[in-house]
């Protein structure tokens, strides 16, 4: 029996020693479960706040001021976010395209008078469907928002009426209250994805996270791979330079993801039936640049992970948890706390995803799109620049 | 290259890893055309040397200049005229013989045309013709190692360092190796190649022999064999471990060690009736004693003693104070 305890005390020690000689596998398996908290925690909710909205107020009274103000402040200020004002229906495609808003209200000229002399009046809500959840549950929202200026209204009205009776000593039989109509109607349009199909929504944000994943694990274990098994050594006494060896290691897999996301277009195309609805030629120049990116950083993991295992394992965990978290693929991005949507802004994931489905369901592109394709660039520009630099240092350094 | 024909110098180089120092104040110069030895055990330091004069590991301290450019600043410069091979496999296992040789001469900026002929001279020359289309990986060991030198001197530089190149290595290619290594250094290459063996040392112009970090000696190996201290006998006695043990404790015996199923016997002065009628005293059957000339072996094993007995010596002193 002590025999056995001592094998077994001799085989835990080893391996206490191999977890402490190289700290980097304990800080992933350790911060593995405090990312999961944070990233569940802060994302997964079904309560949406900050929706954005824009407003075209063609009515530019106190009345219809007020009611963009209570709206604002319904929820404690934290259901909806005025985003912006705008006076061309031009405009409205982009802000819904884009992303900038989730929905758009026109306040009709004449509102407030129609209100004051409880007539009823239309205000219509431009819908961004692409999202069918989102803007299911802030369609809920907003109707609510709105029955509640109603019913002030109605109480309003209710009290001045009766003081108007009053005031004219009787009026005629009363056969009950009776409620009229609420004056402030709600019409609503769904621009997208107008039949609100779920699935719609789904495939192209998943494209979208599986290409980040793939580009990134593909190139991950290039370098540590050499290290590993040899030719590193070999490689770093010749003249070869940092650039050339990245971006030589890199060049195969851009055309290897490439032929995967046509892939996942067709197959997405012929099994779901959703094709993008704009130009082939965005959503190829997207995802190049994307793809870049992710293989940039995909290097830079590599350049720095001391195994394969530990690369691939890295690889996963900066691309698949975050982008399908943070990036709005399945929560909103607007639900976050604020320095959290801060940083998702610095994620290419969240502009590809945006920028993806802008192309597929909004038929958007570069002339929507263009601040999301400057800033991937941007990111595309640093990452490579990134790991260029770390291999750099690491060839200075040779393989101590 | 400068005017004094040296392509490898080195002055107090020095590698430290924490608290462990690798390479202690090594100074090496090393003239073109040469064939320079590194000897000494395992863990001597002659990798890290190595490594450093590739400019694959910087020094902590001294300096040293491969083929006129400072091994720490201008690392570039020197990767282009010297061509390494690893102690470590350093071929992609998953390419052709061919598909090898052609990636390394890409690196090294070999053109084309010039690409094609060198492949098929060094093919010819290793003897790989009828291998150059099997997968890496499948060769044996030897057939690699012919595949990393051609790699190495693919485009024909005039350093060529070789890191224990034959070791694990079949006699016939290690045969040819050294034909080629001879043919490379009549061309003028100079040539720092690593070994454990004896009469690959016996090869080379001139041997530096490392020990704990440093440069014990470093001569050409006449000279070194004819550095020996004191008088070597060959001794054949049964039983050979009791032997020892006696041989040892004679009075005028420097060190004994065994070679083989003999002792080699190191006495001060020439006395080998002393050394036979000690050794029968000690109860032993003596069939034959007879003073040898020292092989390098020989050498190798007294330098390394000495200078573990030194290094002993410095460590009490250093406790003492």
């Amino acid at each position: 029996m002590k025999e056995f305890f001592d094998r077994l005390v001799a085989v835990a020690e080893a391996e206490v020693r191999y977890l402490t000689r190289e700290p980097r596998t304990l800080l992933i398996l350790l911060t593995q479960p405090l990312m999961m908290l944070v990233l569940y925690g802060y994302c997964v909710s079904f309560n949406l706040r900050h929706l954005p909205f824009a407003v075209w107020d063609q009515d530019r009274s106190e009345t219809s001021r007020q009611f963009i103000g209570r709206l604002r402040s319904s929820g404690g200020g934290e259901t909806f976010t005025l985003v912006g004002h705008f006076n061309d229906p031009r405009l409205a495609e982009d802000l819904l395209g884009s992303g900038t808003a989730l929905f758009l209200l026109i306040i009709p000229p004449g509102f407030e008078e129609r209100v004051s002399s409880g007539q009823p009046v239309r205000v219509q809500a431009l819908f961004d469907g692409a999202d069918p959840n989102t803007a299911g549950v802030a369609f809920g929202y907003l109707r609510d928002a709105v029955a509640a200026q109603n019913a002030r209204l109605t109480l309003g009205g209710f009290e001045r009426r009766a003081s108007a009776a009053t005031a004219a000593e009787r009026g005629p039989a009363i056969g009950g209250v009776s409620f009229p109509t609420d004056s402030i109607q709600l019409r609503w349009r769904v621009f997208f994805n107008p039949s609100l199909d779920s699935t719609l929504f789904f495939i192209p944000g998943l494209i979208g996270v599986l290409m980040t994943f793939i580009a990134a694990s593909m190139t991950a274990t290039i370098l540590v791979r050499e290290k590993e098994l040899g030719p590193m050594e070999s490689l770093l006494t010749s003249p070869v330079g940092p650039a050339e060896l990245v971006l030589g290691k890199m060049a195969p897999y851009v055309v290897v993801a490439g032929a995967i996301v046509l892939v996942t277009v067709l197959v997405a195309g012929f099994t779901f039936g959703i094709w993008p609805r704009g130009s082939a030629l965005d959503l190829v120049s997207f995802s190049f640049l994307f793809l870049l990116g992710m293989l940039a950083m995909g290097m830079l993991i590599s350049a720095s992970a001391p195994s394969q295992q530990l690369a691939l394992v890295a690889a996963t965990f900066a691309t698949l948890l975050p982008n399908m978290f943070l990036t709005g693929f399945a929560y909103p991005r607007s639900n976050m706390p604020e320095p959290l949507q801060w940083a998702t802004l610095l994620m290419p994931g969240t502009h590809f995803i945006t920028a993806i489905r802008g192309i597929f369901l909004k038929g958007v592109g570069w002339s929507v799109l263009w601040p999301q394709g400057l800033w991937m660039l941007l990111t595309t520009l640093l990452l490579l620049a990134g790991a260029i630099r770390r291999v750099g240092q690491q060839m200075q350094r040779g393989l101590e | 290259m400068n005017a004094s024909g040296l392509v490898v110098e080195a002055e107090a180089l020095t590698r430290r890893f924490g608290d462990f120092t690798a390479v202690d104040g090594v100074d090496l110069h090393v003239e073109r055309g040469a064939v320079f030895g590194f000897l000494g055990p395992s863990g001597s330091g002659k990798t890290t040397v190595i490594r450093m004069l590739c400019g694959l590991l910087r020094p902590t301290g001294g300096t040293g200049r491969v083929a006129g450019f400072d091994i720490g600043r201008e690392a570039e410069r020197v990767r282009e005229n010297i061509g390494y091979m690893s102690q470590k496999f350093s071929l992609y296992a998953d390419l052709t013989v061919r598909e090898n040789l052609e990636f390394y001469g890409g690196v090294y900026g070999l053109e084309r045309e010039r690409l094609a002929e060198r492949i098929e001279e060094v093919l010819h020359r290793l003897e790989l013709e009828s291998r150059s289309h099997r997968l890496t990986a499948e060769l044996p060991l030897g057939w690699k190692q012919r595949v990393a030198l051609g790699a190495a001197l693919l485009h024909q530089p005039p350093i060529l360092f070789l890191d224990e190149p034959t070791s694990g290595v079949d006699p016939a290619s290690q045969r040819l190796f050294w034909e080629l290594l001879d043919d490379l250094t009549a061309g003028g290459t100079t040539i720092f190649i690593t070994t454990h063996t004896m009469d690959e040392a016996e090869r080379c112009g001139r041997v530096g022999v490392m020990y704990g970090g440093r440069l014990i000696a470093n001569d050409t190996p006449e000279r070194l064999r004819g550095s020996f201290a004191g008088v070597l006998y060959h001794a054949e006695a049964e039983p050979l471990l009791v032997a020892l043990e006696v041989a040892r404790s004679l009075p005028g015996v420097e060190d004994a060690v065994m070679c083989g199923s003999a002792l080699h016997v190191t006495a001060v002065r020439e006395e080998p009736e002393r050394l036979r009628s000690g050794l029968e005293a000690g109860g032993l059957r003596v069939r034959e004693v007879r003073r040898i000339a020292p092989t390098l072996e020989d050498v190798f094993v007294q330098l390394i003693l000495r200078s573990a007995a030194g290094l002993i010596e410095a460590g009490r002193e250093e406790v003492a104070e």
